[in-house]
């Protein structure tokens, strides 16, 4: 039951990763993609187990959306660092110097010559050698949290359609 | 979801706070700009909290909300979305779960008709029709949630009386 749950999530995590790096589809990934990912993925597990387990629980439905979550980060985060590997650029690199440029509009000080200078780093080490540790763990991080949350929402809610079709029938 | 005076009322009640909780924490990283644009310390955080956003919104300069030389860090849709779901949070849950749901999928067509109309250039582009839809739309959101977790409580406490 456990090795359905993961068989489900790696195939729509994977496919949810996979989109969310295509230019144009890129900014629909939490309202769209990863939510409708995460609602397949309990689909898909029902389909693997013939419906026997019909309703589904709410418990199995959040680790089904966490997997898938989880698994989509990690899949777009590799995704893009491959990406960032062979272009030796990426959207972080190429928006800096309006960011920078702000920020000394501002002027803010010591701390934001600070700030620069890391920015500037991660920049760096991405132009000469593809990739840049920062910036991964940056990335990762923030596809794990906005991922999973949006996963488990799209999970729950495609949970709710199936139920009340069940209900209804 | 405020049941007084029962066991479920207070589960409901945690529940509508943690959900208000953890999308005040996620709002507050957009919003707090609005409150205090000249702070030195969101300044500099502005290019990573920036990045951190950029997962879930296009950031498109022409449709985010912007003063002094800041864009702020996601569009007016996604705004609406998270200040709706905010709002929901806020209210207690009187309507049944079916109704949510038909609620739920009507202004998520309404909002998508909306975005379709924009790209395809059928429409211009308007900041207040895309923050209303957003608003809506987060707001059944977070209502279908609060009403399903409601009827999931309001079913355990039934199955707990027959045993």
């Amino acid at each position: 039951m456990q090795n359905k749950k993961i068989q489900a999530a790696l195939l729509c995590g994977f496919g949810a990763a996979v989109l969310t790096t295509v230019p144009g589809l890129k900014s629909f990934g939490c309202c769209l993609i990863i939510p409708l990912a995460g609602a397949i993925s309990v689909v898909l597990y029902l389909k693997m187990n013939r419906e026997e387990i019909l309703p589904i629980e709410t418990k199995t439905v959040i680790i089904l959306g966490l997997l898938t979550g989880i698994i989509s980060a990690v899949f777009a985060t590799s995704t893009e660092v491959l990406i960032t590997f062979i272009t030796k650029t990426n959207d972080f690199v190429e928006s800096l110097p309006a960011s920078q440029q702000m920020l000394r509009e501002l002027n803010l000080g010591t701390l934001a010559e600070d700030s620069l200078k890391m920015m500037n780093a991660i920049a760096e080490d991405i132009r000469n050698k593809g990739f840049s540790f920062f910036y991964t763990f940056a990335v990762l991080t923030s596809n794990t949290i906005v991922n999973t949350i949006f996963s488990i929402l799209g999970a729950v809610i495609g949970m709710i359609f199936i139920n009340r079709r069940i209900n209804a029938g | 979801m405020t049941f007084k005076h029962t066991a479920s009322g207070i589960q409901g009640y945690k529940i509508n706070l943690i959900i208000f909780c953890t999308l005040l924490l996620w709002c507050s990283g957009f919003l707090i700009y609005l409150f205090f644009p000249s702070s030195t310390v969101l300044n500099i955080a502005y290019p990573f909290l920036k990045q951190f956003y950029s997962g879930i919104c296009h950031q498109q300069p022409d449709k985010c909300i912007n003063s002094e030389n800041m864009y702020y860090l996601i569009c007016y849709r996604c705004s609406g979305i998270y200040i709706g779901g905010l709002i929901s949070s806020l209210l207690p849950v009187r309507i049944k779960l079916k109704k949510s749901l038909n609620l739920f999928v009507a202004s998520f067509a309404i909002l998508i008709a909306d975005v379709f109309l924009n790209t395809s250039g059928i429409k211009q582009y308007d900041a207040t029709i895309a923050f209303i839809t957003g608003v809506c739309s987060g707001f059944t959101v977070i209502l279908l949630l609060l009403s399903f977790l409601k009827e999931q409580t309001l079913l355990r406490k039934e199955i707990l009386n027959a045993e």
